[in-house]
């Protein structure tokens, strides 16, 4: 969760609030688009080299008439908010921070979670008359690493050919009226592979525990809408979880992802060459929405962007299956039962009978060692994580 | 953004990656401490039939490479063709879509044409505009870098090879981009083109395939 930095504007001198999270922050006094620094500057007394780097602000105003620039992740040519003129930035490392705009907000996203309670199935009674007790909206940090992949994959592959051929009259095959008959014949062929590729490829990974929130990783396309982090964009109530890890694992990772072979040949000769490489860190938004049930509590988290549910847990409704398994284990009673009285009045199959009222109890019984009363029932978003 | 030689204003696109002083035509790129000017190269029209359309300037760059590679390979076929001089390898610099890569990369590749060239972007070749992306200017905005080109010349490459070869099941060769320039090449937009990507390049080697 961000600690605050109390920094100055270098162009006014004003002070300026800047998050951890964040990396850009616009003067409230003058406008202008300040980063962060990563150059140092002297280390005043009783301060570490860390906190003195960390504590250096640049302004990336226009330098024909100081206004903001338009700060755009992987550009080096920015164009001016106000004049619109273009200036040319020095090649920049590191990553770009971006966020994902709440498209839901607090009441839709309870409004979403009561539907859930309401239909999913498997929960208790007093889950589904929950009353709401809060919703906090998080940001959930998660590395996205992007490349443009060049190339070519070549190989041989096997493909199953299928033929139609005439067989020989009265041959092994043939008919004995002396008429051709046709036979499907298939084979295995070797072809070869030769596939070119250019194209983008994508690797997503969490920045932060997103289990201990009870969150599964949320899908992301690549289209959504993303805009800078700018310090105080977000809603000043919500909680930004602290990003872990670092650009340089995340490339190394996502460039092994991207250099994997996608044709289906066998021992592939593969040249596949990555540019444009880009690592940004993206903050994703979710309501955390509590309810207080009888049984316990219930909680939903409601994805922020387009409302669907991420995950949910909620007490579980035991009565009905406990009823079911004990009206199972009553039945194989019964059978057994029988089955012995009549493997005792009976002279013939004595064994036999009861061998299969043994059978038949243990079949009936054993479920019910195996019952676990479920606590509550937990729900996470399919295709995701 | 301005012209380091005269002042001008620099023109290009969004995407752009190489900037054009709309005054004297100078192209400059991003380096790594902000803008540097570099000679570009426009080819001039050498075909001898008629050209139906506007006529455009589609930038490519001209990459000088050193290739160790089997001596049966396309590549070297080619090289022995060329000799005395090395051939070039062609990458487009206007799009980043892959049948526009391959299939005008390959085809300037295997034709290897004279193109006459003069220094710079001519003026008068768009009529004093030279705004890019302005539709009445023929120069077509360079949207790949030279970095990328030296990346997207091994695509070129392979995809030669594989244009030759017909069935290649590996190719095993080693790359090394020397230098390259940057080359405007007039073209005209003609659907019936499919073998290059639905440009009909105006230079004398490509007539026989459009006769």
């Amino acid at each position: 969760m961000g600690d605050e930095t109390r920094l100055e504007c270098p162009q006014c001198g004003a002070p300026v609030w800047l998050p951890e999270y964040a990396d850009l922050v616009e003067c409230p006094y003058c406008g202008s688009t300040l980063v962060r620094h990563e150059g140092q500057r002297p280390v005043d007394k009783g301060e570490t080299t860390a906190q003195a780097e960390r504590r250096t602000l640049r302004s990336v105003s226009c330098p024909q008439c100081a206004g903001p620039l338009d700060v755009r992740e992987g550009r080096r040519v920015l164009r001016c908010r106000s004049c619109g003129t273009r200036v040319a930035v020095g090649a920049q490392g590191g990553f770009s921070r971006w966020f994902i705009p709440a498209g839901v907000d607090r009441s839709q996203a309870a409004g979403n979670a009561v539907v859930w309670l309401r239909a999913h199935p498997g929960l208790s009674r007093a889950a589904r008359r929950a009353h709401l007790e809060g919703a906090e909206l998080f940001y959930l940090p998660m590395w996205e690493y992007r490349t443009l992949l060049a190339g070519w994959e070549f190989g041989r592959s096997l493909r199953t050919r299928a033929e139609t051929v005439k067989a020989f009259p009265g041959g092994l095959f043939g008919s004995s009226s002396g008429e051709q008959a046709e036979r499907l014949q298939l084979e295995l062929v070797e072809e070869p592979v030769a596939e070119a590729r250019l194209q983008e490829r994508r690797f997503y990974q969490a920045a932060a525990d997103f289990e201990a929130l009870g969150a599964t990783r949320p899908r992301l396309s690549g289209r959504e809408l993303l805009l800078p982090l700018l310090a105080g964009e977000l809603d000043p109530d919500s909680v930004v979880l602290e990003a872990q890890g670092t650009a340089a694992e995340v490339a190394e990772k996502g460039r092994h992802a991207a250099l994997t072979p996608l044709s289906s040949a066998t021992s592939p000769d593969v040249h596949l060459f990555p540019f444009r490489e880009s690592v940004a860190l993206l903050y994703y938004p979710l309501w955390s929405v509590r309810f207080r049930a009888r049984g316990g509590t219930c909680r939903v988290l409601v994805d922020g962007r387009d409302g669907s549910i991420n995950s949910g847990f909620a007490p579980a409704a035991n009565t009905k299956r406990i009823v079911l398994l004990g009206l199972q284990a009553l039945v194989a009673a019964g059978v057994a039962a029988f089955l012995v009285w009549l493997g005792a009045t009976g002279a013939a199959h004595r064994a036999t009978m009861i061998i299969l009222a043994v059978i038949v109890f243990i079949a009936g019984v054993a479920p019910l060692r195996r019952f676990r009363g479920e606590a509550e029932v937990e729900y996470h978003e399919p295709f995701s994580g | 953004m301005v012209c380091s030689q005269c002042g001008g204003a620099l023109e290009g696109g969004d995407d752009a990656t190489v900037f054009v002083c709309s005054n004297c035509g100078a192209a400059h790129e991003l380096g790594e401490e902000g803008l540097v000017v570099f000679p570009a190269w426009t080819a001039a029209m050498t075909t001898e039939l008629a050209v139906g359309g506007p006529v455009h300037y589609l930038p490519f760059w001209q990459e000088e490479v050193t290739v160790t590679a089997l001596p049966d390979c396309a590549w070297e076929r080619l090289r022995r063709l060329t000799a005395p001089q090395d051939p070039h390898l062609y990458v487009p610099a206007f799009s980043l879509r892959r049948p526009v890569v391959q299939l005008l990369g390959v085809r300037l590749t295997e034709m290897q044409p004279f193109l006459d060239l003069s220094l710079g972007l001519r003026p008068q070749a768009a009529g004093g505009q030279l705004e890019l992306g302005h539709p009445a200017n023929p120069f077509t905005p360079v949207v790949i870098s030279r970095a990328d080109a030296r990346t997207l010349c091994h695509f070129v490459y392979l995809a030669f090879e594989a244009h030759k070869s017909r069935e290649l099941r590996s190719v095993d060769y080693d790359l090394v981009p020397k230098g390259e320039e940057l080359v405007f090449i007039p073209a005209v937009w003609d659907p019936r083109q499919i073998h290059e990507a639905n440009w009909r390049v105006l230079l004398r080697e490509f007539d026989d395939l459009v006769a």
